[in-house]
């Protein structure tokens, strides 16, 4: 079965579980459960917290460019000065 | 002061006493962290509070609004909802009302109601529900909540309007507390839907405790769920607390809830009625913040009328009703469905397998598929393990050949003879491929360990038969 967007290795499987269990110390379920929603949430969290770390290293380079919307969200953008910096960077990783 | 959970009691309803009570109950149980608003207005037209509902959010920004309305109201307060859509998604509504129609509650609950509660209001029934809101609400974690809902219920695979129409309803249900009576035939993903519900809900961090009411012996059931005390009955050394109690803030999942006798009923019973139990030879009353969700692949309607069901427990379930189609008719999900199946199962058992031949698939749609899902599932994995293409043709499907009826049967009895040669197919066919380990062949079955004993008696299998050397 796959695991919540691609935890498969076992000790992250481990380190998950225990994690879960750490923020929710009450919680309690069984085999199905923990597959279906337990690693479901991890890999959510585990996901949002690696686009997040990528996101204001891309800020901190000038790639991109941040700003604080009217609803109070950050919201991203290109920073089109550096377009063509950026493609650059793109067709090297091709 | 930015801290500090709001908590707002508008009481458009001030001839009822329902907004005194609230007020009683949640006045006492304030801790200087929050900031409490009482008003009462007395109004005709619920058109009333359009400007009010804003003028509430606009200065004082509550976390949890309490709504307390007549039930003449439930109508317009829909139009109320629509026209301020937009400011009571940035809080949790609760709706107090003297008595609710189902129908016009979900409509308010999907228009962005969190929850409603109905007398005889009972603090372990309120405060429980409000700490869970304003903590979610403070929490913030809105994208992981919203991924969760999203990625969660593509677990229930299925495209078909009949299917949809009723999954639906299950994100509406997670944010209300009431109980939710499950049903659909065997093996059409009751369970599934119930811990989705659970996991969506504010009480996702507690336990989901699943429990088949059917694999429990009639006269342990009351033990299992109340928990008994020292000297209880013979043999009772030692207290047990019970299922209700190890749920304490979670759901428990009752399922095959017909099992259940007439007095674990009428003691279920009390207990959503009051949130208070008894443990088995106590004379003290126990109470307990637990969601109940059961379900059931009977007709509990015809249960009742038979008396095999006590009627007030079928009301009070039956709030929420989500009823689950078999895969029969739903045929157009049979190709999603088995396609999902191979994928898992290819993964599973590390084989190349990529899709079914057009015969095989033929085969699948084709067949009436009693034991739904679960049954279909089984098929498919059991194909992916013996397959030796990348594509699975019609000679790698097994599908069972029930005898055909003698024509003079009822529909229940002949559904329940090809049920039953399912489950017996199924289970000899595990304990074949596990060599006679009942405890391996329940995991692969998802099933506890004594629920698969309890079907081994009941299809008399000879489980010393499939054990190497026999």
């Amino acid at each position: 079965m796959k695991l919540g967007l691609g935890i498969t290795n076992e000790l992250q499987i481990g380190y998950e579980i225990l994690t879960y269990f750490i923020e929710h110390p009450d919680s309690r379920d069984t085999l199905e459960g923990i597959m279906q929603w337990w690693l479901l949430e991890r890999s959510i969290k585990l996901q949002i917290a690696k686009v997040k770390k990528v996101l204001a290293e891309l800020v901190a380079r000038g790639y991109i460019v941040e700003q604080k919307g009217g609803d109070s969200q950050t919201h991203y953008q290109i920073n089109k000065s550096k377009y063509r910096e950026i493609q650059a960077i793109l067709k090297k990783c091709c | 002061m930015a801290d500090q959970a709001k908590i707002y009691l508008l009481d458009l309803n001030p001839a009822s006493d329902l907004g005194t009570t609230l007020q009683g109950i949640l006045v006492p149980s304030l801790d200087s962290g929050i900031l409490f608003r009482h008003e009462s207005i007395e109004v005709c037209e619920p058109a009333f509070g359009g400007s009010k509902l804003t003028r509430i959010i606009a200065h004082f920004k509550p976390d949890v609004l309490f709504l307390v309305l007549s039930p003449s109201h439930l109508k317009q307060t829909g139009t109320l909802f629509q026209s301020t859509s937009r400011e009571l998604s940035e809080f949790s509504t609760i709706i107090v009302v003297e008595e609710c129609n189902p129908d016009e509650m979900f409509a308010l609950l999907k228009l962005g109601a969190s929850d409603f509660i109905t007398p005889p209001l009972k603090a372990i029934n309120i405060l429980p529900r409000l700490w869970r809101l304003v903590e979610q609400t403070r929490r913030s974690e809105t994208l992981t909540r919203t991924l969760k809902e999203k990625l969660g219920l593509r677990q229930l695979v299925g495209e078909s309007p009949a299917f949809l129409a009723e999954t639906k309803k299950i994100p509406i249900m997670a944010k209300c507390d009431a109980n939710i009576l499950l049903s659909g035939e065997t093996g059409t993903g009751k369970e599934l839907c119930a811990r989705a519900i659970h996991y969506l809900s504010p009480r996702a961090s507690k336990p989901f405790l699943p429990v088949n009411c059917g694999a429990i012996p009639a006269e342990l059931i009351e033990n299992e769920l109340f928990g008994h005390v020292r000297g209880a009955f013979t043999g009772a050394s030692v207290s047990q607390t019970g299922l209700i109690h190890e749920a304490l803030g979670g759901t428990l999942f009752l399922d095959e809830i017909d099992c259940l006798s007439l007095s674990a009923q009428a003691k279920l019973l009390r207990f959503l009625q009051e949130k208070e139990y008894r443990q088995l030879g106590s004379t003290k009353m126990c109470q307990a913040d637990v969601r109940v969700i059961v379900a059931t692949n009977l007709d509990l309607e015809e249960a009742v009328r038979e008396g095999k069901f006590r009627q007030d427990l079928y009301y009070r379930l039956n709030i929420v009703p989500l009823m689950l189609p078999p895969l029969r008719e739903r045929r157009e999900d049979i190709p999603l469905l088995a396609h999902h199946f191979l994928e898992k199962h290819a993964f599973e058992f590390n084989k190349q397998v990529t899709g079914f031949a057009s015969d095989a698939m033929r085969m699948l749609v084709l067949y009436k598929w009693p034991g739904n899902v679960r049954e279909l599932e089984y098929v498919v994995e059991r194909a992916v393990l013996f397959s030796e293409q990348a594509v699975i043709g019609g000679t790698d499907i097994f599908l069972p050949h029930p005898k055909a009826t003698t024509g003079q049967e009822s529909l229940k009895e002949a559904k329940a003879k090809v049920i039953a040669q399912f489950e017996r197919t199924y289970i000899q066919e595990l304990l074949l491929a596990y060599q006679g380990n009942i405890t391996k062949a329940a995991q692969a079955a998802q099933k506890n360990r004594r629920a698969f004993w309890q079907l081994i008696r009941k299809h008399r299998i000879d489980v010393q038969s499939f054990k190497p050397g026999q």
